[in-house]
């Protein structure tokens, strides 16, 4: 189990401003970004376009540099090769090179984290069956749709089994089953100890496997904490009963007013659309789910020759 | 409501479509960098042709206008071919095309306005280059008698404006894009073309010798041994420039208006760098079109190449104008037929092939 | 354990490096890139030389072949080299798709090596394809024409006379002058020096009607009992003067003191040689002979014929077997192979640092600067380098000339056409600078800029 609550990503006083060609400054994205993201946790980063989220990411990966601040990534600077080494990514677009086939594509990632090819092609077969695309392993991904790319893309963030997944949108153009894959997957692998930062513009998304959200607007941290206390109101109680009646409904809420002296609300509470759409396709999503079980129960197998003391990192440089 | 007033809209529509699309390649494709350098080092390496000579056999001006327009038809090749890939290929590919053809677009429409637009790009650069030509052969060396001097003498006052005004150019640009956020590119691009279009006017105020005309009139023309051009009379403003060049670079930009038109279509189904190669391609073997068809039956392969390709020694005649000779206009009138039926051919197949390429 | 933990590293970091160069040579193979040169370099190797007309004799047949179509196929190569290694990164990072790669623990050096290696492949096996091409054209040609065993191509080792070098030629030169009070005014003491050691290299020498020269030689390699050697002289006439010239040629052992006479009077093809088998050299010892001396009579009639002009450096020269013809033209391969190596290098330093089509510009137009500039310095006289007007292109010129001198030093297909043998010297100067320490340099200055870039933008 990897050690509890120790700091997987920490940022100070994170600045960066973006500069035109004559060094004059045109936008700040990011405002004194103050966030700490603990081992095990799921993250959530919310916010409107051009709040600062995928520029914050950029920086947490290296991509971009802070104009100030500071930024540990596992402990290390971001640009650090044995941190990257623990690290998973899914951009926001997936940016896969259309001549490969999801084969080749995760054979090649596997090979930039130094996977032996036995332990590459392990690792590709079961990413392949996780996001259920072996039928379609040797087309070149030129030719997928969208959600299929994404399902490349996400197997990719994952070949090296990361202690840390960052994932930008991740369930931007995949299908609800897809989506919902998604979710599971993510809850799956914070079970497993995996800390997972994730954007995304659908809340209901965030809410549903989040622990703790940050709210960011035009680059300033807006808000911050465990989802449950964000969304807390405490001056109001909700109960739920199964199989009751109308009348006995009636008698329960006519009691509570004359009891409190205030206002009692009665509802029947609807499905979600999400799970409803579930329902309908019900038969295919379930195969795929039950497909993706073993998978979401142990996480990813580590390598066999895994020297380093993390469960889920591979050996890197 | 007459019945042919829906027709007259839609041509109308067509027409502003053309215009916008052509409009906005023109803008992107000047914008780019790679655009500006081809300019730039296509004015730059006419300017300076004639001060880098190291011999010097009394034809000088003519090295630097060959230079001139080869420098033309080879980076106008270059800018051409690239500007049609970028914006047909690159454009399919990035999905601008397909963005642009789901409003009320037709493909035709589009492809030709297309073609337009880096017809405009060709155009600007051709005009660019024409004018440095023209200053670079004034510019070279050329043997005058004068009172006080008989020899070679290089008008270099011209040589230097023609300099100075690209860096002139390039400054304003610079200053608009950090004062007023322009487009450095499409600044620079257009204010090189009009810096020697400038300097091309303002050479007719001074001679060879740097004396001004509307000071010193006749006498200094005479003295300066330019007396050929007015033998009596004030002269105020007499440019020294060989005019004669202007309708063979016409003809050179007949020869780069069918390589836009060939890019464009080539580009609808190839990358930039297939299009590119194949347009070389054609340039090397249209040039020796000749050579290809002497001796070559109609009906072998060696004819067949040599009657579908464009002959382009149609369009380089260089040496027509050497030792004051001079190109009919009625040549240049069949030049340009022949050009403009090479365009529509190479613009059809472009069609057709873009009628069925998928945009998704 | 240090050493395997030191194992462990380099087994991860060539796995990194193979699947970089893996992927870059697939994306070639891919995207028809590959097959589009292919198909040029064909058309290259295979109609070239049928539409190029020789003058009928094997040389000229044999120049066609070596000269024409393997230039045009390097040219070809280099171009296609030079972009496509601009394209490598500038398209990888202007589609975003390197932030997938950079973001995975890769050093940017890792990258570097990789696509560098990827070309080098690639390159290679073109290279391999177009001297194979043409090797077996030049045996179809042979076979077909009937050539002669002299005719036929051949590799030697090249032994040229044994004459001061250039830089001491122009020190004496120097001093004379100065002794004699005769230096040319306004130049600089390193300017006349290195216009004499210039002028050294491509110093004709006379040899008047009725005149005598000899020149000494130690070969490399000893001749030994049953190799023959040959002598070769080239030289112009004066005037170039057709008028008929005899003399006779000299070759002589000095370790055996044993000589052979040649008279000759066919001088219409301006080129002198003749073979002579070591056994005329007496009893040659086990371990061979180096020292030769070869002279030259010239006994044509004073007042009728014209006097001889060679090159001493160049034009006079003894050749002994080195080696099959098929090894020289693996080793000119390898010779041009690190020419592209290097351009490879190039191409990828300006592919960090710009755009595919800026870095695609600037590539090529550095290629032109440099082709240029080494042509200037060849033409350039010194007193029009001293004009004003010429200063900037000159000293432009003598930059690049002095950055591409060793890069561009070796000459693999002169040698070829000549039979000469690309000696190890060349090959290792070749493959030392262009194919190490320039990459070496080029490829420290792309991964610091590398490393500085910013690989993602405000999207």
């Amino acid at each position: 189990m990897p050690a509890s609550k120790s700091p997987v990503i920490e940022t100070r006083g994170l600045r960066k401003v973006f500069r035109d060609f004559w060094r004059r400054p045109t936008v700040e994205a990011v405002k004194g970004l103050d966030l700490t993201i603990n081992d095990g946790e799921v993250f959530g980063l919310l916010g409107p376009n051009g709040s600062g989220k995928s520029t914050t990411i950029k920086m947490l990966l290296g991509l971009l540099r802070p104009t100030a601040g500071t930024i540990r990534v596992l402990g290390s600077a971001p640009d650090d090769t044995h941190a990257k080494a623990c690290i998973g990514y899914l951009p926001e677009v997936s940016h896969l090179h259309t001549f490969l086939t999801p084969r080749e594509t995760l054979m090649y990632y596997a090979s930039l984290f130094g996977l032996s090819r036995a332990q590459a092609v392990q690792r590709t077969r079961e990413l392949l069956a996780m996001v259920d695309l072996e039928h379609a392993a040797d087309r070149a991904v030129g030719g997928f749709s969208k959600g299929m790319a994404r399902r490349v893309g996400l197997a990719q963030a994952l070949v090296n089994a990361p202690r840390l997944l960052i994932l930008d949108e991740p369930t931007s153009g995949l299908d609800p089953i897809g989506s919902r894959e998604v979710k599971d997957l993510v809850c799956a692998l914070a079970k497993g100890g995996v800390t997972v930062l994730m954007t995304s513009h659908l809340l209901a998304d965030v809410e549903d496997v989040c622990d703790r959200v940050a709210i960011l607007d035009r680059g300033v941290l807006c808000a911050e904490g465990k989802i449950a206390d964000l969304l807390r109101q405490p001056d109001a109680v909700r109960f739920e009963v199964e199989g009751l009646d109308e009348p006995d409904a009636a008698a329960v809420r006519a009691e509570l007013e004359a009891r409190t002296g205030r206002r009692v609300r009665q509802e029947y509470p609807a499905m979600s659309l999400e799970r409803y759409f579930l329902q309908v396709v019900a038969r295919d999503g379930q195969q795929r789910t039950f497909a993706m079980a073993p998978f979401l129960g142990a996480t990813l197998s580590a390598p066999e020759t895994d020297p380093t003391p993390t469960s889920n990192s591979l050996p890197m440089t | 409501m007459f019945p042919h007033d829906g027709q007259s809209r839609a041509r109308g529509l067509a027409l502003k479509q053309t215009a916008a699309i052509a409009r906005a390649t023109l803008v992107e494709a000047i914008q780019q960098p790679v655009a500006f350098l081809i300019l730039l080092s296509a004015v730059m390496t006419t300017l300076l042709v004639p001060v880098f000579q190291f011999h010097r056999f009394g034809e000088d001006g003519r090295l630097a206008r060959d230079s001139g327009l080869a420098c033309m038809l080879v980076f106008g090749l270059v800018l051409a071919a690239g500007t049609a890939g970028r914006t047909v290929s690159g454009e399919i590919t990035c999905g601008t095309a397909a963005a642009a053809l789901g409003k009320p677009v037709r493909r035709v429409t589009f492809l030709l306005a297309k073609a337009l637009g880096v017809l405009a790009v060709t155009m600007l650069f051709w005009l660019g280059v024409l004018c440095a030509t023209l200053l670079a052969e004034r510019g070279s060396a050329h043997f005058i008698s004068h009172i006080e001097y008989t020899g070679y003498v290089m008008d270099v006052i011209t040589l230097v404006l023609g300099v100075a005004g690209v860096a002139v150019a390039l400054l304003v640009a610079a200053a608009r894009h950090y004062y007023g956020r322009r487009r450095f590119g499409v600044s620079a691009f257009v204010g090189v073309v009009l810096s020697q279009v400038l300097v091309v006017l303002a050479t007719g105020f001074y001679n060879r010798l740097g004396q001004l005309y509307p000071l010193l009139g006749e006498a200094a023309c005479l003295d300066s041994g330019a007396g050929h051009a007015h033998a009596a009379g004030w002269v105020f403003y007499h440019p020294e420039l060989n005019l004669r060049v202007i309708p063979v670079a016409l003809l050179v930009l007949f020869a780069l208006a069918i390589f836009a038109a060939l890019a464009t279509a080539l580009a609808t189904r190839l990358p930039t760098g297939p299009t590119l190669a194949i347009c070389a391609g054609v340039l090397l073997l249209g040039l020796a079109g000749d050579s290809l068809l002497i001796g070559a039956p109609f009906w072998s392969v060696r004819g067949l190449v040599a009657g579908l390709l464009p002959d382009l020694q149609n369009f380089w005649l260089c040496d027509a104008v050497a030792r004051g000779g001079r190109i009919a206009w009625r040549y240049v009138g069949a030049a340009a037929l022949y050009a403009l039926t090479c365009c529509v051919l190479f613009l059809g197949a472009g069609c057709l092939a873009f009628r069925e390429r998928d945009l998704g | 354990m240090p050493s395997k933990l030191l194992h462990r590293f380099f087994a991860a970091s060539a796995r990194r490096i193979g699947g970089v160069t893996v992927l870059a040579v697939r994306a070639a193979l891919r995207t028809r890139t590959v097959a589009a040169l292919l198909v040029l370099l064909a058309a290259c190797v295979l109609v070239l030389p049928g539409v190029v007309k020789g003058d009928g004799t094997p040389e000229g047949e044999l120049h066609i072949l070596l000269t024409y179509t393997l230039s045009f196929a390097f040219g070809i190569l280099c171009l296609a080299t030079l972009w496509a290694a601009c394209a490598l990164f500038a398209a990888e990072i202007d589609s975003a798709r390197i932030q997938l790669s950079a973001v995975k623990p890769v050093r940017a050096v890792e990258f570097w090596v990789g696509k560098w290696l990827a070309l080098l492949v690639m390159n290679a096996v073109a290279l391999l394809v177009v001297y194979a091409g043409v090797y077996a054209q030049v045996h179809w040609r042979m076979c077909r024409d009937g050539w002669e065993v002299i005719e036929r191509p051949v590799s030697r080792h090249v032994a040229r006379p044994l004459l001061p070098t250039p830089r001491e030629e122009a020190r004496e030169i120097f001093a004379d002058l100065q002794a004699r009070d005769q230096l040319p005014s306004g130049y600089s003491e390193r300017t006349i020096l290195r216009v004499l050691e210039q002028k050294a290299h491509e110093k004709y020498s006379e040899i008047p009607p009725g005149g005598r020269q000899a020149w000494r030689f130690q070969l490399r390699r000893p001749l030994h009992i049953g190799e023959v050697i040959a002598a070769r002289m080239r030289f112009e006439t004066e005037y170039n003067t057709r008028t008929q010239v005899s003399g006779i040629c000299r070759l002589s052992c000095v370790e055996t003191g044993r000589a052979v006479e040649v008279p000759l009077d066919d001088f219409t093809l301006k080129e002198i040689e003749f073979v002579v088998d070591a056994r005329a050299f007496g009893q040659i010892p086990t371990e061979g002979v180096r020292a030769f001396e070869l002279s030259f009579m010239h006994t044509s009639d004073p007042k009728r014929a014209a006097g001889l002009l060679l090159r001493f450096r160049k034009d006079v020269a003894l050749l002994t077997p080195g080696g099959s013809f098929w090894m020289n033209m693996l080793r000119a391969a390898a010779v041009h192979w690190s020419v592209l190596a290097l351009l490879a290098a190039f191409g990828l330093a300006l592919s960090v640092c710009f755009s595919l089509p800026v870095a695609a510009f600037v590539a090529t137009m550095l290629l032109v600067l440099t082709m240029v500039g080494n042509s200037v310095v060849q033409v350039v006289s010194e007193e029009d380098a001293q004009k004003w007007r010429n200063r900037a292109g000159v000293l432009v010129s003598r930059v690049v000339h002095s950055a591409t001198r060793r890069a561009l030093q070796a000459k693999p297909l002169a040698a070829l056409t000549n039979g000469e043998r690309i000696d190890t010297d060349m090959l290792r100067t070749s493959l030392g600078w262009n194919a190490l320490l320039f990459p070496l340099l080029l490829a420290a200055a792309s991964c610091a800029v590398l490393r500085r870039r910013e690989l993602a933008d405000t999207e």
